[in-house]
Formats: C-alpha cells, sequence, structure tokens
C-alpha cells in the first residue's frame, strides 16, 4: 500500500478501520504498522502526538531487517494488549487463569524471537529498541543478552561476544585476584 | 617495564557488546547478575570501566545479601558497594547465597524488634564467629554442623552465657530470646547458648549420659535459666528436639513440623534451629507472643496472646482471656500414664464497666472458680475452689489485667479447660449486689507442631 505523497491529511491511513502509521528504514525501505501497535514505542508515540507525519516517519537510525521485527513485537503486543481488553471475562477477576496463559504464551513468543536471532541482529535490536524507547522489547532482548553471560568464564565470554583482551599481563593478574570471589568454587 | 599487549584477534563487530550504550549495558549486566559481571570485567577494559557502575553493584548487594548500606560484616564502613559485594562475598561464598540473606534477615529483624520491645535482650547477643572458631567447634565434638546453624553462628554467637558472676547472672536471667514461662515454682526462660558453651554442655552431657548419646551427633543449643529445659539439635538429620523430664535417658520431642527440615538442600538448606527461630520470630511480631512482666523483670512470655490458641469472653463487662503452653520438661509429665502437662494463663479485667442488670459498679471481686477439663472430650476433671492461686483478685474498670498462671497434668492427647468464676459486685468485705458467673470460654490443651 503506498503512501500518497503530498497529500493532505495525515500518512496515518485507515485500513480495516484501523490507522496506520508510515515507517522509513535508514535504507529507505517503506513500513506499515497500526497505530495501535507504534504507541508500545515512547518515541513514536510522541511523534504521532505532535503531528506533522505526512510522509511517514524517518528512522534513520534503524535499518529495514531490525525495523521489520520491531514492527513484529509492537503489532503481537498491540494485539494482546486489546484481546485482554476487550475480553469481558477479564475484568470479573475469575479468569486470572487465563490472563496468566495468556502472557505465558506472550513470553514464549518474545524468546522465540530473540532466539531465532543472530547476535549481529540482537544487538541492533536492542540499540532500536533503546532509541524508539519500547520497554517490552528492550527487556526481553537485553535478558537474551543477559542469559548469554551466566556461568561463562572471560575466556568465554570474548569467545560468545567477539570481544578484544586488551589487558596487559600483569591487569589480568590484578583483575584475577580482585574478582577471586567470583571464579572459586 | 610493561608486558607487551597480546598478538591481535579477530577486530569486534560494529554492534556488540562493547558498543552498546551506558545505561542499555548497565540494563544487560543487571539482569545477567554479579558473577557475569565478574566475567565481563575480566574480559576487557571498556567492559571493566561499564561494570565498574556502582549503582549495579547497588542492586547486587540488595538483591542477593540484602545488604543495603556500605557496611562490611562486622559494621565498618566501606567505600562503595563493589567492595561492599567483594568483601561480603569473600566472608559468606562459602554458603548458598539465598541462605546468607535470609540468616542476614531473620538476624536483623530478631535484632530490630529487640531494640523496639526488649532492649535488654538485645545486649545479650554477641558478636557473631569465625569460620575457624566452627571448625574448632566441630573438631572438639567429633562431627560437623549443618550449614545453616554455622551460618547462624557466623552472625550472632548467640547470648551470653552462664558466668562465675552470679549477680551478672541474676541480671540477665529472664532476658532469653527464646524466653518461657513462670506458674509455682517452675521458673523457665531459655537462652540461646553460644559456641563455647554449646560445646561445653554438650560434653557434659555425652559424658554423664554416654551410653545414651554415644554417636548421635546431637548438640545442645538452648538451656533454660531457673528449672533445666533443654533444647538439642540433631546434626544428623537437622531436627531440633526438647528434652522431656526423661533425657537423660534419651526421651525428646520434636520441636518443628518434619516436613520443613532439609539440612542438605543444595540452594536453600534449612534445619530446625533456622526454622524454630524463624517461627519464634514471627510470633513476637505478630504479637502472638509478648513481652511481660515477671516480678520486676520483662521476659518474653510463651503464653499466646491471640486466637485461636487463646481465647476471650466477656460476661457482665468482665473479660477474661486465656491461654496454654505445653510443658515438655515438667517432673510429672511421662510416667507410665503418659502424661502432659500444661500450663495455662489466666487474665481478667473490666476493660469498661462492670454492668449488672443495668445497675454500674466501680468494682468486683473473684470468690470461687469452676474448672472443668477435658482430654479427648472426656470430662477428666471437674472441679470447684476458693479464689484462684489463693487470691481473691478486685476487678475496677480501666486497670491493667490481673494475670496468673497455673498448671494441670493430662493424658496424652488433645484436651480443653473451660469453666467459670464467680464474682461479687463491689468487694467480699462489702458486696453491693448478687454474685454472678464469669464464663471462661474453652481454650485448647494439645501438643503443638512448633515447641518453644
Amino acid at each position: 500500500m503506498a503512501a500518497e505523497k503530498g497529500e493532505k491529511g495525515a500518512a496515518a491511513k485507515e485500513v480495516a478501520g484501523e490507522r496506520m502509521v508510515t515507517l522509513e528504514s535508514s535504507d529507505g525501505e517503506e513500513f506499515h504498522m497500526s497505530e495501535a501497535a507504534a504507541q508500545l514505542s515512547t518515541l513514536l508515540r510522541h511523534v504521532i502526538e505532535g503531528g506533522g507525519i505526512d510522509n511517514g516517519i524517518p528512522l534513520p537510525k534503524v535499518a529495514a531487517r531490525t525495523l521489520e521485527k520491531v514492527i513484529m513485537y509492537c503489532e503481537k503486543h498491540a494485539k494482546a494488549a486489546a484481546k485482554s481488553d476487550s475480553d469481558p471475562s477479564a475484568a470479573a477477576g475469575s479468569s486470572s487463569d487465563n490472563t496468566a496463559a495468556a502472557s505465558e504464551d506472550l513470553e514464549k513468543w518474545d524468546r522465540k524471537l530473540v532466539n531465532g536471532l543472530s547476535q549481529d541482529a540482537l544487538f541492533d535490536l536492542i540499540v532500536a529498541a533503546d532509541y524508539l524507547v519500547i520497554d517490552g522489547l528492550l527487556d526481553a532482548t537485553c535478558r537474551k543478552v543477559a542469559d548469554m553471560m551466566k556461568g561463562k568464564t572471560p575466556d568465554e565470554i570474548r569467545k560468545i561476544f567477539n570481544i578484544l583482551n586488551d589487558f596487559t599481563k600483569e591487569e589480568e593478574e590484578e583483575m584475577r585476584r580482585e574478582y577471586a570471589w567470583a571464579f572459586d568454587d | 617495564m610493561a608486558s607487551p599487549p597480546r598478538p591481535p584477534e579477530p577486530m569486534p563487530s560494529a554492534a556488540g557488546l562493547e558498543s552498546l550504550e551506558g545505561l542499555v549495558l548497565d540494563t544487560v549486566i543487571s539482569k545477567a547478575g554479579a558473577r557475569p559481571a565478574a566475567a565481563l570485567a575480566c574480559a576487557s577494559t571498556r567492559l571493566r570501566a561499564a561494570v565498574a557502575d556502582d549503582s549495579l553493584w547497588r542492586r547486587f548487594c540488595a538483591e542477593d545479601l540484602g545488604l543495603d548500606a556500605l557496611l562490611d560484616p562486622e559494621d565498618r564502613p566501606l567505600p562503595s558497594f563493589q567492595v561492599a559485594y567483594k568483601v561480603w562475598l569473600e566472608s559468606f561464598g562459602m554458603y548458598p547465597l539465598l541462605l546468607v540473606k535470609r540468616v542476614k534477615q531473620f538476624w536483623s529483624s530478631l535484632k530490630i524488634f529487640l531494640s523496639g520491645n526488649f532492649p535488654e535482650a538485645l545486649k545479650t547477643l554477641c558478636k557473631g564467629v569465625s569460620e575457624a572458631q566452627l571448625n574448632s567447634a566441630e573438631d572438639d565434638l567429633g562431627f560437623k554442623l549443618p550449614l545453616p546453624t554455622r551460618l547462624l553462628y557466623r552472625f550472632c554467637n548467640a547470648q551470653l552465657p552462664f558466668s562465675e558472676d552470679h549477680g551478672a547472672n541474676e541480671r540477665i536471667s529472664t532476658h532469653g530470646i527464646i524466653g518461657g514461662y513462670a506458674f509455682y515454682n517452675h521458673w523457665v526462660n531459655v537462652h540461646l547458648s553460644p559456641l563455647d558453651q554449646i560445646v561445653e554442655e554438650t560434653r557434659e552431657l555425652y559424658h554423664g549420659f554416654n551410653e545414651v548419646f554415644n554417636g548421635r551427633k546431637l548438640i545442645v543449643v538452648a538451656t533454660s535459666w531457673f528449672r533445666p529445659k533443654t533444647f538439642l539439635l540433631n546434626c544428623s538429620n537437622g531436627q531440633l528436639y526438647v528434652g522431656t523430664n526423661n533425657l537423660p535417658k534419651g526421651e525428646m520431642i520434636p520441636c518443628v513440623p518434619k516436613s520443613l527440615i532439609r539440612p542438605t538442600d543444595n540452594d536453600m538448606p534449612q534445619d530446625g534451629l533456622l526454622l524454630w527461630l524463624e517461627e519464634h520470630l514471627r510470633r513476637l511480631q505478630n504479637g502472638m507472643i509478648k513481652i511481660r512482666m515477671l516480678m520486676t523483670s520483662r521476659y518474653i512470655s510463651l503464653y499466646p496472646e491471640a486466637p485461636p490458641s487463646c481465647t476471650s469472653a466477656m460476661t457482665n463487662g468482665v473479660k477474661v482471656r486465656a491461654s496454654a503452653v505445653f510443658v515438655p520438661e515438667h517432673p510429672e509429665s511421662g510416667g507410665p500414664q503418659e502424661r502432659c502437662v500444661y500450663t495455662y494463663s489466666i487474665r481478667l479485667s473490666v476493660p469498661e464497666a462492670c454492668m449488672l442488670g443495668g445497675v454500674y459498679y466501680s468494682s468486683c471481686q473473684l470468690y470461687s472458680r469452676h474448672w472443668i477439663i477435658r482430654s479427648r472430650d472426656w470430662v477428666v476433671s471437674d472441679m470447684r475452689g476458693e479464689g484462684v492461686i489463693g487470691e481473691y483478685p478486685v476487678l475496677s474498670p480501666g486497670q491493667e489485667e490481673f494475670v496468673y498462671e497455673s498448671c494441670t497434668p493430662m493424658p496424652k492427647g488433645p484436651g480443653s479447660v473451660e469453666g467459670s468464676f464467680s464474682f461479687v459486685p463491689g468487694k467480699l468485705s462489702r458486696p453491693e449486689g448478687k454474685p454472678f458467673e464469669v464464663t471462661v470460654a474453652p481454650f485448647p490443651l494439645e501438643v503443638p507442631e512448633y515447641i518453644f
């Protein structure tokens, strides 16, 4: 669905009753996401509220493949939120089992999303989530990286994250002494 | 002269861990935890700098250790939370951290409670022992102590021991942190024993009753001042026991529900001593047991103050509260009929006014009692008597409760006591109206899950 440039009115077009937002990635590709999904990003929410998005929102810091994942996350979470809002039994509180199961499913979906990414893609997604201020996505992606570090020695961490060891031999000795408490078993 | 840097390794990619912006990297590190943070710090200089953010260590100290002040285990000040984490781990890293946090929390909460409610007892608590002292005690005993007990004593070496100085002993005699009861001539006040006293008293027990205790890995952890009452920790299975009158023959009763005892669990071991102390603190905190006066000294009284163990009834404005405590060490307990002895405490008062037939009286006086004692719903005793413990208390509106204690032996099994008191309005010497009965609501007598 092409955005019509120069047309008066917001680029927030309606599709099947849902208002849409147009986003442009750093490499010039156009994406569309529902306004409801865009609201998950504090940055986008402010831009939309401030108006002036006639020709779409440019995101020079976010590449296409990353933006695609961002939109997937936001659409999924926006739908889930809409579903639980419109669920009549949710208000009664008696369906706490349902809401617990639903949020567990959502967590599973999040984990699947981050597990399927290469390390590069994961870090790009973290940077994007931080820039766009999407708390849930930042949380899920950071947690993934954190999990990758658990139970690892400094050497293993360097290998996993492709890190250069720029310590001198003396410095390494010093660090080993300082953090002896962490490595004694 | 500095050594040459390492040979070059492949360049890191553009979007990588090290190029994450400060706050984001902080988020990742705080989710990973303290040990991964340490590994990161040793990986590169950039990561070492990121890990040096003290707000990260403040969070690790709070979450992992329950530590929110810049103090070392001996309350000395420290320069940063990063140093604090290291110092605490060096001191306690040989224990599961979850347990360290839990035991630290216990002593801290107990001290706060005592500070506000029983500062005299707080003063009897001693500085914790070292790993070396614990190892030495284990050598003396010939067996190992359960991990939770070791950790309890690392944080606090229980209370001041008996000493040669009788005056000093007398001054702290009612300051046992477990507390007790006093009825007729049976006074009990239980103190938690410091490590040296544990070793000494355990030796005495083994020496005195060798056939019974030899090879059993029991230690004496708490004892009563005044009448003897002994608590023993079984270091094999982690259960805590109280000795009955027949302790010399090895007779003892478990003090903690068996299902809770897990002395060798990897992440959160718990033994009878820890569970017992924690339950005791909970009861102090929620007011189930309170601090009362004994003559001119304060002590922790074990008589329950709240339902269901403590019952309450009001008749004509006269309130009677009643509760009982199991007394395992009493000389009259046991025997061929396997009797149990209970002590009970009755509290009488007129909270607002004593009213009878529309008339208010400024006082009333007790002249007789009627007690019915049941064992498994069978009446085993139904007696009347004059006064209570030889007294005929006069009650007036708004005055403090008149409290008295007594005891009763019982057949084994759950039971109850109920009854009534006869009062006259005014005074016995000058009654102002007709006598009336005041109900004592039935209160339970049963061997509890936790015995203190």
